[in-house]
């Protein structure tokens, strides 16, 4: 049997304290002393028992485990007999280990407290670099982090902190009025796009299912951070989605693109296109003419090219695809009837009413026909007094005033007055009476410069001086206050339609009997007297004389001939000035477009209406198109451009797929419909919703060839944005941010 | 021991269970969109609360807080538990922070440390039971100190006896250096029986020059010989079965002031609660 090195007689054993702080030096020498060392470490040890007295004598108290009583006994004193030298006692290993503890533990306190509140701070507390995105402008913790409240712990203050926080992210990200909603979408936009989305019996995969059981994080309240984590490195994709967790919240769920997916409805066809253009007539009908083959285009590429980005087909520019046939439409050249606009007109009036109701009517031509235009009844309406005139007379036919009312006669004197003075401001005016006449421009469109078409006042001159020889003499006294009567009838020119060009008119003098004759600057000015109505010298023009008939072997082309590039014109038969638009996009038609296609004014509508008719001059809206938006009435004077600002809910890049095209180009995708009745939807429709596309719907199978996990990918952000609408704020207001925060002072 | 393994499977499994349902709970919430970081932070914080609890339950023995070996069993696998939660708070990957890389690695280092503790008190017991005496921890050193006393006595007795100093000679080459060692920390786990196969080798062969009185005392020096292995074993394993929690204690009071830290971070700056 093996000895045993440790004694098992309970006597002889040592009373070993191993939950003490110090242990005895000489334990190590296998005669620790029986008191142990003080709790500061000190040594008790002075023997090695303490002497008990009995009676009168001393007796030794030593342990049998240290041997027993000793044999030279206690000394008469009653000290011990056996005195211990002190020893340097150890820490025990608990002890020991208890130290380490408090030192490992201060370290971390340290560690913290300089992470924390340490000069270097932002380094040592921050959770990770920002994304490149964030990096440059958020430089200090407070411009993302409620870095001054209160931390909160009960659930209100949580919600309402996280709310603040939300709101830092939405100082730079501002995505509208509903920028915790889903999408960013109003709640019956939700409502309206959730309608009768359904999964497909057995559709939804179960984990969706079971996550639905869960509750997902939304949708009532979606903060920035639920999707978008930061501080996980400079190339940390923020926007980084499962494909489940997009699911999450809809109503239809499935398992992927290729299982599941809804079919197609309309798309890309979600709106009707902004320029009338069918595809359908124009590849089948006009192309296919024989006539027309030198002119037409053979692919889709001769009109239609990939924005910058790749991402859409825009529509080329108007020379490059519609102007090889149209261009004669536009300016009139192909155009049976007048070719021009009819911008001012001399209105018959009931001339014999309003001199038995005692107006002054002064010089008016007898045979004038047709009422007020559109545009001098604009012009006229910017005045308050002639559009209480006009207001006054209603449905009254200047005309015929043999039913008016005194005051409706009234009216239409001062009517016929005003036009007189409208005349008189453009022809001394000119462009600016026409700008100060128009009235000022809404928002976003063309400057009311551009509503004067260049108009010649000279041209109006010429017309004056052939149809009211005396207008501006008329038009100063009765700005006088004077009562001009009524001359001779002005009989029609007896020149109608040759009439000279409008630059040779305006040279000529102003004397009346004389019409050719050449101003003499030494002839002495007619005198008041003279003068029946005593021009007033600020308001006579130069005279000018009409030409009537051309020298002997040259003849006068017709005057809408001669401005075939666009231009003033005048029909002196019909006291009609003209306006012959240029080409396309011709300024004085696109401006009196712009700003009368939201002016809900009787007038405005009246201009409109002349403008947009189908065989108006121009024929702008044959093909661009009106949208009703929000706002009002949309122009489009262009197809659909990209948009940085806008994004869609589905994504597509045209240039990723061109190699993909089979032999059928664009058609590989793009599939004419021709039972599609495409023009329907125009015409006095201005909802974009309501359309017909000349191509039929794609099909998911012509995408899912390709888009599958193992092959082009299958996630639901390969198509589809979260964040959609107008993003234009977002970045005007971080631009705003950024130059408010460089102003702001940085502290060290 | 069918209780014991009864036990271990039934505890493995529910830990197992737990763990499988607090993963898909995870996925599912991910899924749903829902703060799982937040919801695994705090869980487990209250983890490592409850895991550090054992350290004070040990002290506070005066509690009826159910007994010790339960609390062991509960801080076991409520263990592996934190470290399947702390793979799911960091969303399977490293921290970016640099306080957030220090508390991860704190928790790591902790956890490691456990599992180590936890090897070494399966697989040393064991090994320290065959080897020989049970020997309190804290009288090893007197007894070494006995040993070597009692080695040297029957080296001078040899001498006296035998007049011989072939052992006294032997002693003061091998056997004072051999019986006043102590052996390395990790000795237990690097197989340290080297020195004793040396001495007794040495001892083995000095026998050939030893008279018959002599042999004898050999002898005893060989069965002191025995009592210094089990009496290194039982130093170096008992030693180790108490240093590894130099490392898991410290470092679990360390990691609660990080983990404080990191809480008062996410409570101040976290945009998702």
């Amino acid at each position: 049997m093996r000895r045993l090195l440790q004694s098992i007689i309970y006597n002889r054993k040592l009373y070993d304290r191993p939950q003490d702080e110090w242990v005895c030096g000489r334990a190590a020498e296998g005669c620790p002393c029986v008191f142990g060392p003080g709790s500061q470490g000190e040594c008790r040890a002075t023997s090695q028992c303490l002497p008990a007295k009995q009676g009168d004598r001393w007796i030794c108290t030593r342990p049998i485990s240290l041997g027993a009583a000793c044999e030279t006994g206690p000394r008469p004193d009653g000290a011990c007999g056996c005195p211990v030298p002190p020893c340097s006692p150890q820490r025990s290993l608990r002890a020991q280990r208890r130290r380490l503890t408090w030192l490992v533990t201060s370290l971390a306190l340290g560690l913290v407290v300089l992470a924390l509140w340490g000069w270097r701070r932002t380094d040592w507390s921050n959770p990770g670099p920002l994304t490149s995105q964030h990096a440059m402008s958020a430089q200090r913790c407070s411009e993302c982090h409620l870095e001054d409240a209160h931390v909160a712990f009960t659930g209100s203050a949580l919600t309402a902190r996280q709310a603040e926080h939300n709101q830092l992210c939405l100082k730079c990200h501002d995505l509208g009025p509903h920028s915790n909603s889903p999408h960013g979408a109003a709640p019956a936009q939700l409502t309206a796009l959730g309608t009768g989305k359904k999964s497909a019996p057995g559709a939804a995969p179960l984990v969706l299912v079971a996550a639905q059981t869960v509750g997902p994080g939304g949708p009532s309240d979606l903060a920035c951070a639920v999707c978008h984590q930061e501080h996980h490195g400079r190339n940390f994709d923020l926007k980084h989605m499962r494909d489940q967790q997009c699911q999450v919240c809809h109503q239809a769920q499935f398992a992927s693109f290729g299982s599941g997916h809804p079919e197609f409805s309309s798309y890309p066809y979600e709106r009707r296109t902004r320029l009338q253009f069918d595809h359908v007539t124009h590849w089948q009908k006009h192309f296919a003419d024989a006539r027309l083959a030198a002119l037409a285009p053979t692919s889709c590429a001769q009109c239609h090219e990939p924005s910058p980005d790749g991402r859409q087909m825009l529509v080329r520019g108007y020379e490059q695809t519609c102007a090889n046939c149209h261009t004669a439409q536009i300016n009139g050249d192909d155009r049976a009837g007048v070719k021009g606009l009819v911008f001012l007109r001399l209105p018959e009036f009931d001339l014999t009413a309003l001199e038995a109701a005692g107006a002054a009517v002064g010089e008016w031509p007898a045979y004038a026909k047709g009422g007020l235009t559109p545009f001098m009844r604009w012009m006229l309406e910017q005045n308050a007094a002639d559009r209480a005139a006009l207001g006054t007379l209603g449905p009254v036919s200047l005309a015929d005033l043999s039913a008016a009312s005194p005051a409706q006669k009234a009216a239409a004197s001062q009517v016929l007055w005003s036009v007189k003075g409208l005349l008189a401001d453009l022809i001394t005016q000119g462009q600016p009476a026409i700008m100060r006449r128009s009235g000022a421009a809404p928002a976003g469109t063309t400057p009311p410069s551009r509503r004067t078409g260049q108009f010649s006042a000279d041209s109006l001159l010429a017309a004056q001086q052939a149809w009211l020889p005396n207008l501006l003499m008329e038009v100063a006294a009765y700005r006088r206050g004077e009562k001009p009567s009524r001359p001779v009838a002005v009989a029609a020119p007896a020149v109608s339609r040759l009439v000279a060009p409008v630059a040779a008119a305006t040279a000529k003098a102003a004397d009346p009997d004389d019409l050719l004759a050449e101003p003499d600057p030494k002839a002495p000015a007619p005198s008041a007297a003279d003068d029946l109505l005593a021009a007033d010298p600020v308001v006579v023009a130069p005279a000018a004389a009409p030409a009537v008939s051309p020298p002997a072997g040259l003849e006068f082309d017709d005057a809408e001939a001669r401005v075939a590039e666009g231009g003033w014109y005048r029909r002196d038969d019909a006291y009609e000035l003209y306006y012959r638009p240029g080409g396309h996009a011709d300024p004085f038609l696109t401006a009196w477009l712009e700003a009368t296609v939201n002016d809900t004014r009787t007038t405005a509508q009246a201009i409109f209406s002349q403008l947009a008719a189908d065989r108006a001059p121009g024929v702008c809206m044959k093909c661009h198109t009106v949208d009703r938006t929000e706002t009002g009435a949309l122009l489009n004077w262009t197809a659909a451009r990209p948009q940085p600002g806008q994004r869609k809910f589905t994504s597509f890049k045209h240039a990723a797929h061109f190699s993909l095209m089979g032999d059928q180009g664009c058609s590989t995708c793009h599939v004419l419909d021709i039972k599609s009745d495409y023009v329907g939807g125009f015409g006095a429709n201005r909802d974009t919703r309501v359309f017909h596309s000349n191509f039929a719907p794609m099909t998911k199978s012509s995408c899912t060839t390709c888009h599958q996990p193992a092959l082009a990918g299958a996630s639901c952000q390969q198509c589809h944005n979260y964040h959609t609408g107008d993003l234009k704020s977002l970045r005007l207001k971080a631009a705003e941010y950024r130059a408010a925060d460089k102003a702001a002072p940085r502290p060290n | 021991m069918k209780t014991y393994l009864v036990r271990r499977w039934v505890l493995s499994l529910v830990t197992l269970l737990v763990g499988t349902g607090l993963i898909l709970s995870w996925q599912l919430g991910r899924i749903a969109l829902r703060p799982v970081a937040m919801t695994t932070g705090w869980l487990l914080l209250a983890l490592v609360l409850a895991l550090t609890f054992f350290n004070a339950r040990k002290k506070l023995p005066f509690l009826p807080l159910l007994s010790a070996n339960i609390w062991l069993q509960i801080h076991l696998y409520v263990g592996w538990i934190s470290c399947g939660v702390f793979v799911l708070h960091t969303g399977v990957r490293l921290p970016d922070g640099p306080l957030e890389l220090v508390l991860a690695a704190a928790f790591v280092l902790v956890a490691l440390s456990g599992v180590f503790g936890l090897w070494l008190s399966r697989w040393l017991p064991p090994h320290l039971t065959r080897s020989g005496e049970s020997l309190i921890y804290e009288r090893i050193p007197m007894l070494r100190h006995q040993l070597l006393e009692e080695v040297r006595a029957i080296v001078r007795k040899a001498e006296t006896e035998t007049q011989s100093t072939t052992l006294a000679d032997f002693y003061l080459r091998v056997l004072s250096h051999y019986f006043a060692r102590v052996p390395g920390l990790l000795a237990p786990l690097m197989g340290d029986d080297a020195a004793f196969h040396h001495v007794r080798l040495e001892l083995t062969a000095l026998r050939r020059f030893l008279d018959a009185r002599e042999v004898a005392f050999a002898d005893q020096v060989g069965e002191q010989l025995e009592l210094k292995r089990n009496l290194d074993a039982q130093l170096a394993g008992q030693r180790l079965l108490k240093l590894w929690l130099f490392a898991h204690i410290p470092l679990t009071y360390g990691l609660l002031v990080f983990i404080a830290a990191h809480v008062w971070l996410v409570l101040q700056y976290s945009h998702r609660m």
